[in-house]
């Protein structure tokens, strides 16, 4: 078996917008009756052009012109909107803070095709560009800690990737475009993220929008954004206006790992290219050639080596066209005509080893699914190791005990550890009018939706997603 | 417990980096997870350490008291097969003699006819094969949702049957006594280094000893490391479905 699934990304960006396709290669790698379908190859096919996103003098984003943007992409790479398989539309950065982005998202997402799933949330946008970048990668193959900074329009998304996983991710408001100015340095916008920090420099009556920047002001500015995140990387101290940068919660403790950039800053950082006056910054109209020159200097003046990223400015939406996509194993239990399945919450439980816990966990499942009174979310058990079939059977009669049949919903379960046929195949007896899919190697958690696709050989494919307008 | 000797071969090679300092030790233990080859194992001159190579005897004897088991016949009484034995008398002769482990005398012949049930839809055997390890510690949860299962699918299950001193082709010869549909045989597999307990499964659609080898569908590396035996358990039962509605097995069949 070979076939292959066409995927589409979207970045909705702050600043551009782009868009690629990607085909992704899947093959059944099995030696014996079991089949074992893996991705095999991911091949960029077509990358757009980089668009400044349309946004209307309301600040809202420009939809219909949106649309024309898209649809005159797809007719220049030549693919239909039935042709796609997969994919992803991402809302990021400032972009993902405006009135309208939750139309914009849903709207563009059913109009780019019919599995091509909206997401949003800065840790997903984090972890995308971290893939997108090769940060993952890096890490699994140099067996090192790679942290790595998307410094976007309205946004730097961060991941740290440790043996190719990421293990954690934060976003901060720092970007090219939280300062807009003309040519002749005259200010039009700063954004209200950065007013603490201005306040902080000193800077708050020198820059703000109808006045004249000075150079060293910027110069001042950037060189204090590139500062943060070597602190950062460095876990040093932070004053206080810029831990209030942090987007929804800080970063966690980690090891010193090797720095990478990616987003459209990252272009000016990996460029021998010093602005060294206003008309010289105002290149776009921002701060962000002279914040990439900023990141460059501050970071070899301290002696912090930066590694090369795969992607720069097209790290994020790379990543949500190859990367958002995942495999279940391939001895699964799926019910095809529930198929495909979009935007079902995750409830996550926890499986315990011994069959009395696993009885004591119906009593969990029964309370945390109250909170979801009018929806069967899809069950998500973490643990590696397959119980015995004693435990299974244990396993399958709590669950058929605890849901509640009369919502008459397909039972979606997921599990890390692979007995999903088995589980699949025991649950069946218990509740043989109930639609099952259950699916295993696949990682999910509270708080998480998933997507599941139609069968591709003997796995199916899903994309895990944090929400939507979650932050 | 402090005077006691540590059980070497109860020790996972692929945790353990023997490098004295390595530079990079995350980095060694992330290496090893990808291959089963000894790697970041250090060295003594140019020689294995004294660990090392102990482990490396540990392992091999792994092996080799598999291949000397004799699987737990209190497990299959408990179960309910019925227990027949090969023209091979002996382990020594089991070893030199693969063919005599391939048939019955007539009187095993007429004892299986006369004990089980006959043209089944379906007819397990369980054979000890090159590892008695890999029975004990798989049967009972393939066993399980094998008969569960495929009662619950409507077939007609046969009697279970053991047999001591086997090599695979003993299915054709039962298959051929009982007039049996679909033959499924689960057999301990030739143990490698540091792994007695991985099991494997060959199945047929009217296996007979006529038809070549290639007449089987394989499910292979059944244990708690490879394909946890529950879930091979389920798939088995899925490919049963399949070789009831093809009325084929082996490569004849496109999966």
């Amino acid at each position: 078996m070979q076939e292959s699934l066409l995927s589409v990304g979207v970045d909705l960006g702050t600043t551009t917008t782009q868009i690629i396709f990607s085909r992704i290669y899947l093959e059944d790698k099995a030696v014996t009756a079991v089949p074992e379908v893996k991705i095999s190859r991911k091949e960029i096919i077509y990358k757009s052009t980089v668009y400044f996103t349309p946004v209307l003098s309301d600040n809202r984003i420009d939809l219909p012109a949106l649309k024309n943007l898209v649809e005159k992409e797809y007719l220049k790479a030549g693919i239909k909107k039935n042709d796609l398989q997969t994919g992803a539309v991402i809302i990021t950065g400032e972009t993902a803070r405006k009135e309208n982005a939750s139309a914009v998202l849903q709207s563009l997402s059913d109009f780019a095709g019919d599995f091509v799933v909206a997401t949003a949330g800065p840790d997903l946008e984090s972890l995308l560009a971290g893939l997108g970048a090769g940060a993952g990668e890096k890490s699994k193959n140099h067996g090192e800690a790679v942290l790595n900074f998307d410094i976007g329009g309205g946004t730097t998304n961060a991941a740290l990737f440790i043996d190719g996983e990421a293990s954690s991710t934060f976003a901060l408001d720092i970007g090219g475009r939280l300062l807009r100015l003309q040519k002749d340095g005259t200010i039009n916008y700063v954004s209200a993220k950065i007013k603490d920090l201005l306040v902080e420099l000193g800077l708050e009556d020198k820059i703000h929008p109808g006045e004249k920047a000075d150079f060293a002001d910027l110069h001042l500015l950037t060189r204090t954004f590139a500062k943060i995140l070597y602190r950062i990387i460095k876990q040093l101290t932070l004053t206080p206006a810029a831990k209030k940068l942090f987007i929804g919660h800080e970063c966690g403790p980690f090891e010193l790992p090797l720095a990478m950039i990616s987003g459209g800053v990252a272009e000016y950082v990996y460029r021998d290219f010093t602005p060294r006056n206003i008309e010289d910054v105002a290149l776009f109209g921002d701060i962000g050639p002279l914040l990439g020159s900023s990141v460059r200097d501050y970071f070899s003046a301290h002696g912090m080596q930066l590694q090369k990223p795969k992607e720069k400015i097209r790290a994020t939406v790379i990543g949500a066209g190859t990367h958002s996509l995942c495999l279940s194993g391939s001895t699964i239990s799926a019910d095809e005509s529930v198929l495909p399945i979009k935007n079902l919450p995750v409830m996550q439980l926890s499986l315990e080893q011994s069959t009395a816990d696993i009885e004591k966990s119906g009593k969990i499942l029964q309370q945390k699914l109250r909170l979801f009174p009018d929806d069967l979310p899809a069950l998500a058990l973490a643990g590696t190791a397959a119980p015995s079939y004693s435990d299974v059977k244990t396993l399958a009669r709590m669950i058929a005990e605890n849901i509640p049949v009369q919502l008459n919903q397909p039972l979606v379960i997921l599990l890390e550890a692979d007995f999903a046929k088995a589980l699949g195949l025991t649950l069946k007896r218990y509740l043989a009018d109930t639609q099952i899919i259950c699916l295993d190697r696949i990682k999910a958690h509270d708080g998480d939706y998933i997507d599941i696709g139609r069968s591709i050989g003997s796995a199916v494919p899903v994309v895990v997603k944090t929400l939507i307008f979650t932050a | 417990m402090d005077d006691m000797v540590k059980d070497i071969s109860t020790q996972e090679i692929k945790d353990t980096v023997l490098i004295d300092t390595p530079q990079n030790p995350a980095f060694c233990r992330q290496l090893k997870k990808t291959t089963n080859a000894r790697i970041c194992i250090g060295r003594a001159g140019s020689r294995f350490k004294t660990e090392t190579l102990l482990k490396f005897r540990a392992d091999h004897a792994i092996a080799m008291d598999a291949v000397w088991s004799d699987v737990d016949e209190g497990l299959i009484d408990r179960l309910g097969f019925f227990k027949v034995q090969t023209q091979v008398n002996n382990k020594e002769e089991y070893i030199r003699r693969p063919d005599l482990g391939r048939i019955f005398s007539k009187e095993t012949t007429e004892q299986i006819k006369a004990n089980c049930i006959m043209s089944p839809d379906v007819q397990l055997i369980v054979a000890d094969g090159l590892s008695g390890y890999a029975i004990d510690a798989n049967l009972e949860d393939i066993f399980g949702i094998l008969t569960d299962g495929l009662t619950a699918k409507g077939y007609k299950v046969g009697t279970p049957i053991f047999v001591k001193y086997s090599r695979v082709a003993t299915m054709d010869k039962i298959s051929e006594a009982l007039n049996a549909k679909v033959t499924i045989q689960l057999i301990g597999e030739r143990p490698g280094l540091a792994t007695g307990e991985s099991m494997s499964c060959y199945m047929a659609y009217e296996s007979s000893s006529k038809k070549p080898e290639s007449q089987r569908t394989v499910v292979s590396n059944i244990y708690r490391k490879g394909i946890p035996p529950v879930e091979a358990g389920a798939q088995i039962i899925h490919l049963t479905d399949v070789l009831m509605r093809e009325k084929k097995s082996g490569t004849e069949l496109k999966l």
